[in-house]
């Protein structure tokens, strides 16, 4: 059975960021870049605020869309990761 | 259902399209005093009687500025840095979530001070280069040892990896170091833009005028400038800039406008929330509804409109009071961008001073 992910993901303070009717802006001044998230994505990074650990985004993820828990944190935890090698997000 | 990686920057562009209709305020320059360290002699800042925001006033609009949507925030002047609260400011619109833009003479940059800017991460700090010789940028600023002090607040600054932009006024004092300004800029690992705009004052005087370029001088300009063009092909529905639609500006003392040329005053920060001026102010209500090409007085008739980048509705009304007019340093610009496009054929006369022309004849 997989581990519940306790970390936190928390958005690195670096960037700044608004999220738009579900579509997360996020302006990166160390890239010279803005990013924008799908609704899914967007939705991550809404609870990425340094309270929420990975296993209760996936949670989350489950109870707003059709999805089973395995898929949500499989979902989750490579998105952040993949937040965290762009340097979009920290551990808190 | 997967949430997808993060978007390359291309649909950033289509973000920007829905935030204009949806009128989502998401940049505000605001002005923060317009109390100034030097007198450049193209200043269109009319600093008023009245006192400028208070603290207390400046932190409660970047709370409104939040919460109704703002995500690029560039704090300007006169000169920003002037402001004592400077860093208060900044420091709570960075936690609020705003992207800092920061608009200096970089005059006051000292290394502390360059700490504590790039402490702010600014998306990008614009710094104005008018001179490659210390005499022109002494002149120019109506200052002493400018040009020294600015190059080295913009290598302070460097030197945190703050990305610093420089703007290139060109004006017939400094048109013929306009490369020697460029290269100052490529020594300093900065990206430089050339503007021709001299703007008349917030209160339409035209305090600057005699030192904007001639037509002859733009086309010696334009034709040292290696950046592509493509001539325009405007349609009657098209919008002829995107004033109001998502960004404003705000003046020290709390006034919100349109943006930093057109001075028609959208509502007062200190009687009204800046939601309410936001959606119900009459001028934004038109500039969103009426704002066409193809109700432009006298620009759709023009045979210079492919070539015409540079009308603005502000210069418009500051210069004769029509909004919807041409203005003559978008046709001089436009005269003189034929000319480097098509060089061996006549010059057209622009519409707008043809008919200007004749009703101040009749």
């Amino acid at each position: 059975m997989t581990q519940p992910d306790l970390r936190k993901p928390v958005h690195n303070p670096h960037t700044a960021s608004r999220v738009f009717s579900g579509e997360a802006v996020i302006v990166s001044p160390a890239e010279n870049m803005v990013r924008l998230l799908n609704p899914v994505g967007s939705r991550i990074w809404e609870l990425a605020d340094g309270a929420h650990t990975v296993e209760e985004i996936a949670a989350v993820l489950t109870e707003e869309y059709a999805i089973e828990l395995p898929m949500a944190r499989e979902s989750a935890a490579q998105f952040l990761h993949d937040l965290a090698g762009k340097e979009l997000i920290a551990w808190a | 259902m997967h949430p997808a990686p993060p978007s390359p920057p291309d649909p950033y562009d289509a973000l920007l399209g829905r935030l204009r209709r949806e009128h989502v305020p998401f940049t505000v320059l605001w002005e923060l005093t317009h109390a100034c360290n030097l007198r450049c002699v193209m200043c269109y800042n009319v600093p008023q009687p009245e006192p400028e925001l208070t603290t207390a006033e400046r932190l409660d609009v970047l709370e409104q500025l939040a919460a109704a949507g703002t995500l690029r925030l560039t704090l300007t002047g006169g000169e920003p840095l002037m402001r004592r609260d400077f860093f208060a400011i900044a420091t709570r619109a960075r936690k609020l979530g705003c992207a800092l833009d920061l608009k200096t003479n970089a005059t006051l940059i000292t290394p502390a001070i360059a700490d504590r800017i790039a402490a702010l991460d600014p998306v990008q700090v614009d710094v104005s280069l008018l001179g490659a010789t210390p005499a022109t940028s002494d002149a120019i600023m109506d200052g002493r040892n400018t040009l020294p002090v600015i190059l080295q607040g913009v290598r302070l600054l460097r030197e945190r990896r703050v990305r610093v932009k420089l703007n290139t006024l060109l004006l017939d004092w400094n048109l013929a170091e306009r490369q020697a300004m460029f290269d100052m800029a490529r020594d300093l690992g900065v990206y430089c833009e050339q503007t021709f705009k001299v703007s008349p004052s917030d209160v339409g005087a035209d305090i600057a005028s005699t030192r904007q370029l001639s037509m002859d001088q733009m086309i010696e300009a334009l034709m040292a400038d290696p950046t592509s063009f493509t001539p325009l092909s405007p349609t009657t529905d098209r919008r002829t800039c995107q004033v109001g639609l998502a960004s404003c500006l705000i003046s020290p003392y709390g006034i919100v406008y349109p943006c930093i040329e057109l001075r028609i005053p959208a509502g007062d920060l200190r009687r009204q929330r800046f939601s309410e001026i936001w959606a119900a102010a009459a001028i934004f209500r038109e500039l969103r509804s009426r704002h066409l090409f193809g109700n432009l007085t006298d620009c759709p008739a023009c045979p210079l409109s492919a070539y015409c980048e540079g009308r603005c509705a502000g210069l418009a009304w500051k210069e004769h009071g029509d909004l919807y007019g041409g203005h003559t340093l978008a046709c001089r610009h436009a005269q003189a961008r034929f000319a480097q496009q098509r060089p061996h054929e006549p010059i057209p006369n622009p519409v707008f001073q043809m008919r200007r022309r004749d009703r101040s004849s009749a």
